[in-house]
């Protein structure tokens, strides 16, 4: 892989809740962490997916990478430059640089601005472009998206879902960045149209180059899109690895679970494998040790203490189980192992 | 099916008349459901599986109408019936129904335990105690862990997952012959949905219960339903089983439709899209409302006659031109499933256009 | 190009039309609309219309009944009462509009900086707020009044202050939820300046019920300047005032009526047109009723 664009390393960030002034004044308040000891790389030309059910706080780090969140700890580095350091000139540039396409394509757009105001708005921040320049480049942006550019005229509730997406993405390029984060941006999309803009992301990332952060909970869309994959569960990740690879032989019990749970499109291919039983933990009051080992068939003691770190299990995987070479019964479908050296203990927090 | 069906829709229409317009948003919709199975209803946002969903109880907005056909259930003709009688003798005691978010669907004042003996005392001459331990046999059937205890819990206290399984319980109550899901499981992570669509397949097996399953999720389809019924602007363009549904699909649109999710396809490879997007229902297209967006348009009539009449073609019926041979010149009945009759049926319905 | 702006106007033209479509449709709000017209053009055109000076006195026409001359007749110092109803209207309408205006900026900067910044700023200015709320608004100008001294200006003020709160409350509330939309966030990551998200993207959208509550406050506000001068503590004379009038005027109650009932009509107007008019706005933005 060439050098990274994107490098989390060790990201934790805690939440206070119950912040009400009562509970303020006697200190009274409990922290939520919602994230923790998240590190990952994302190369250039490259898709990183971050994959988890609600609350493995996936939405949370594309937050604190596009910095409306502060991380309470861990540094997050673009292009070799810690995030967190950058003022403004410096400030600006990233944010020109990453951009974020979001979920809901309704509430995304300005409903009282005209689509052409909206894709122009990033100019109008970042360049200097006249009226009628900015006016030629949005008409350019609509056509690589494949949207008419007489769009530019018309007001969001006049356009479909569909076509509001393609106007976000639109307004993503705008500003020609490298590095694009997509929360999750077509579970809101019907299955034609979410294969519409599917085509469209893969298309432009060729195109250009673009670095994907792609957030999602579908799992079949992932498995599509993406290069690497990194499976979250209750804000750690529990396996990372190639796309490919990790979808055929997971070596993390919530990730073959997770997995087993995804209707196929195929009613001769039903499920295989152990499906997930129970439910997320709530995050304010996690499980000992291993935070999946409440719904883990395999858990041992050891997993109620300790909490596994990610390592390499083998080459191009990294998970967090004690037990990982138990996961999906025959080894074969993986390369020889490595035996894994003790873990080690590791203190969270 | 010899037997009788347990639910029979029949020229099925609904109405929305806004200020402005008139949306026929199920037009011309037949189908059985037979006892005992699982029939889903697929198909994209706004195509009318809501709606029909919502009819069939006659649930729908004050501005929407049933404005032709027949909902034949038990012998009687659930579209004229009373409002009262509806009320206390199918909503809830026959035919229940689920709704897509757990959150809303129950209320957050009462406990779970009142909101179950509400309905059970409601449909079922039982005492307050009896109808508490039916409560807790709801409960532990549709898997909720030590339900006695739960049953003076308020719904916050249930996680979304459970609180499905409470509404879920809540339906089943009162012993239903059948149950509508409208998209039980949209909103849950898909470890709770897969879950969620066992009980499912579990009541249905188990009990006397079919159940009418509307999604929009193909896999969720695949995963537990017997037959699907495939709907599109309004119209219920093909109904086969669901073998034949992923395999060998009929309507170019159920066939373009599983061509466009990334399953069919190898990681990256450019998706097959369906070329524009749903029509307006304000203003639908004419002919065979699929047809500017159908790959296989093979006559006239798709762009300009009557929305096609339903075809049978071996298990399934399908609203497709390519299936009449009049219409249709390379169509060979590959099955004998199109008679001589209905051939000559659509060259009449032709020469009566013309 | 050309073509373009055309288009783009007609549409801004098309959007508008079916907003006041959907207005007429409320008979009620259109008689509002109908009284308030009446009543602008009358404060507007009041030394065109008046058929004498307000403060002109005839006393060989002292508390005479409605006549030609006198449409409303005259006050015990013989001045035509419909005369000082209309530089009536100019007095209130002033106080009142130099009020709101006040209240409608100080407010919604108040409330969309509380709602959009959040924390402990949202608390500060919140609380502020809550402490001026904690007062009843004619109370509160009472005491204002009685630090300031009683004038016309005063009370413009007084009514800014006191109405205050109830624009921030609004402002902070459409703000708090507007916040959370995705279009306001993607901006923010897109580096987009805070007044600039605040007033160019916020405030347009949260237009609506600020303009609900600016016709509500109106009304509101041409009672309190009428109760004002009713207490004495208003308009001072010799400037004609509609709740002076009806002071005045309730010592004669039983042997001329017309002294006090007519400029009570008069605030009555206004007031129901005002609240009238909010209301068929209210039900006109109600986004349940725009069409999607």
């Amino acid at each position: 892989m060439t050098a990274p664009v994107l490098e989390v390393d060790g990201l934790s960030k805690q939440f206070t809740v119950n912040s009400g002034l009562v509970s303020r004044l006697f200190g009274n308040t409990q922290e939520v962490t919602a994230v923790r000891d998240v590190s990952f790389e994302v190369g250039r030309g490259e898709t990183l997916a971050l994959v988890g059910e609600s609350g493995a706080g996936k939405s949370t780090v594309g937050n604190i990478i596009t910095r409306v969140h502060e991380p309470s700890s861990g540094t997050v580095r673009y292009r070799g430059e810690d995030l967190h350091s950058l003022t403004g000139e410096e400030l600006m540039e990233y944010r020109q640089s990453v951009q974020m396409v979001f979920q809901d394509p309704y509430s995304s757009l300005d409903p009282r601005y005209k689509v052409g105001s909206t894709v122009a708005e990033p100019l109008k921040i970042h360049t200097e472009l006249s009226k009628d320049e900015r006016q030629e480049r949005v008409a350019e942006l609509l056509e690589t998206v494949n949207l008419d550019p007489a769009f530019a005229n018309r007001f969001p509730h006049e356009l479909s879902g569909g076509q509001l997406q393609r106007v976000s993405i639109a307004t993503a390029l705008s500003v020609d960045p490298d590095f694009i984060i997509l929360d999750e941006p077509v579970s809101a999309l019907d299955v034609s149209v979410q294969a519409q803009i599917l085509n469209l992301l893969m298309r432009l990332q060729r195109e250009r180059d673009l670095s994907y952060l792609f957030i999602s909970h579908d799992l079949s869309v992932v498995k599509h899109l993406s290069d690497r994959v990194a499976v979250m569960y209750l804000g750690e990740i529990v396996e990372r690895g190639e796309t490919a690879g990790l979808f055929e032989a997971p070596v993390h019990p919530y990730t073959e679970g997770l997995l087993a749970s995804v209707p196929q499109a195929n009613p001769d291919d039903h499920r295989r494998g152990q499906r997930l039983t129970g439910e997320v933990p709530s995050p304010i009051d996690p499980p000992s040790g291993c935070p999946f080992h409440p719904r883990c068939d395999y858990a041992t003691d050891e997993c109620t203490e300790m909490n596994p770190a990610l390592e390499d299990v083998f080459a191009g995987r990294d998970a967090a189980c004690h037990n990982w070479e138990e996961v999906g019964g025959e080894a074969g479908a993986r390369p020889d192992a490595v035996t894994v050296a003790e873990e080690s203990p590791e203190s969270e927090d | 099916m010899s037997s009788e069906p347990r639910l029979s829709l029949q020229d099925l229409e609904v109405t929305y008349t806004t200020k402005h317009d008139e949306v026929t948003a199920v037009d011309g919709v037949s189908v059985d459901i037979q006892s005992d199975e699982i029939f889903g209803v697929v198909g994209e946002s706004g195509c009318g599986k809501s709606t029909l969903a919502n009819t069939i109880l006659r649930l729908l907005d004050d501005n929407g109408e049933i404005t032709g056909g027949e909902i034949r259930y038990n012998g009687r003709d659930l579209a004229e019936m009373s409002e009262k009688g509806l009320s206390r003798t199918v909503r809830g005691r026959e035919i229940s129904m689920v709704f897509q978010d757990p959150n809303t669907s129950l209320d957050p004042v009462y406990t779970i335990g009142q909101q179950l003996t509400e309905t059970i005392r409601q449909h079922l001459d039982v005492s307050k105690q009896e109808a508490r331990e039916r409560a807790v046999q709801s409960l532990d059937d549709v898997g909720i862990p030590s339900p006695a205890d739960r049953l003076d819990d308020y719904p916050h206290q249930f996680s979304g997952g459970m609180r499905q399984r409470v509404v879920i319980a809540i339906a089943l109550s009162c012993n239903p012959s059948l149950l509508i899901a409208d998209e039980p499981t949209t909103g849950l992570d898909v470890s709770i949905q897969a879950q969620i669509l066992d009980l499912l397949k579990d009541i249905n097996e188990n009990r006397d219960t079919s159940v009418v399953l509307i999604t929009h999720d193909l896999g969720v389809v695949a995963e537990i339903c017997d037959r699907v019924g495939v709907m599109y602007a309004g119209n219920l363009v093909e109904v086969s089983p669901v073998g034949v549904i992923y395999n060998d699909p009929k309507h170019p649109y159920t066939q373009d439709l599983l061509k466009s999710i990334p399953e069919t396809h190898d990681i990256k490879e450019e998706l097959t899209v369906i070329k524009g997007s749903p029509p307006d229902l304000r203003s639908p297209p004419s002919g065979c409302r699929y047809h500017p967006r159908c790959s296989k348009v093979c006559s006239e009539a798709c762009e300009t006659g009557e929305m096609p009449r339903v075809y049978h073609e071996g298990e399934s019926s399908v609203r497709c031109y390519i299936y009449d041979a009049a219409e249709n010149p390379e169509y060979e009945a590959t099955t004998n499933g199109t008679d001589e009759q209905s051939g000559e049926q659509s060259q009449q319905t032709k020469r009566g256009e013309q | 190009m050309t073509t373009q702006t055309q288009k783009t106007t007609e549409r801004n033209e098309s959007q508008l039309r079916q907003f006041a479509a959907n207005f007429i449709e409320n008979k009620l709000a259109v008689v509002g609309l109908f009284l308030i017209v009446c009543v602008a053009l009358v404060t507007v055109f009041a030394s065109q219309i008046a058929p004498y000076s307000p403060t002109a006195q005839n006393y060989n026409a002292v508390l005479e009944g409605p006549s030609m001359a006198h449409p409303f007749g005259t006050d015990d110092l013989g001045r035509d009462i419909f005369s000082r109803v209309l530089f009536g209207y100019q007095t209130v309408m002033t106080i009142t509009t130099s009020g709101v205006v006040v209240a409608f900026i100080l407010g919604t900067v108040t409330g969309l900086t509380a709602g959009y910044r959040g924390g402990r700023i949202d608390q500060l200015l919140m609380r502020s707020v809550d402490v001026l709320m904690a007062f009843p608004s004619l109370i509160l100008a009472l005491a204002l009044i009685a630090a300031l001294g009683p004038s016309k200006w005063g009370v413009a003020l007084v009514l800014g202050i006191a109405y205050t709160p109830i624009f921030a409350r609004v402002a902070r509330s459409e703000a708090v939820s507007l916040r959370e939309e995705q279009f306001i966030k993607s901006l923010e990551v897109r580096g987009a300046s805070q007044p600039r998200i605040m007033f160019r993207h916020i405030l347009p959208n949260a237009v609506g019920p600020l303009i609900v509550t600016v016709t509500l406050q109106f009304a509101f506000g041409i009672l309190t300047t009428a109760t004002l001068s009713f207490l004495g503590v208003g308009v001072q004379p010799p400037d004609p005032s509609l709740g002076r009038m009806l002071t005045d005027g309730k010592d004669y109650l039983d042997t001329a009526w017309w002294f006090s009932v007519f400029p009570g009509i008069a605030i009555m107007i206004p007031v129901i047109g005002f609240n009238t008019i909010g209301d068929g706005l209210r039900d006109t933005f109600d986004p349940k009723q725009v069409n999607r």
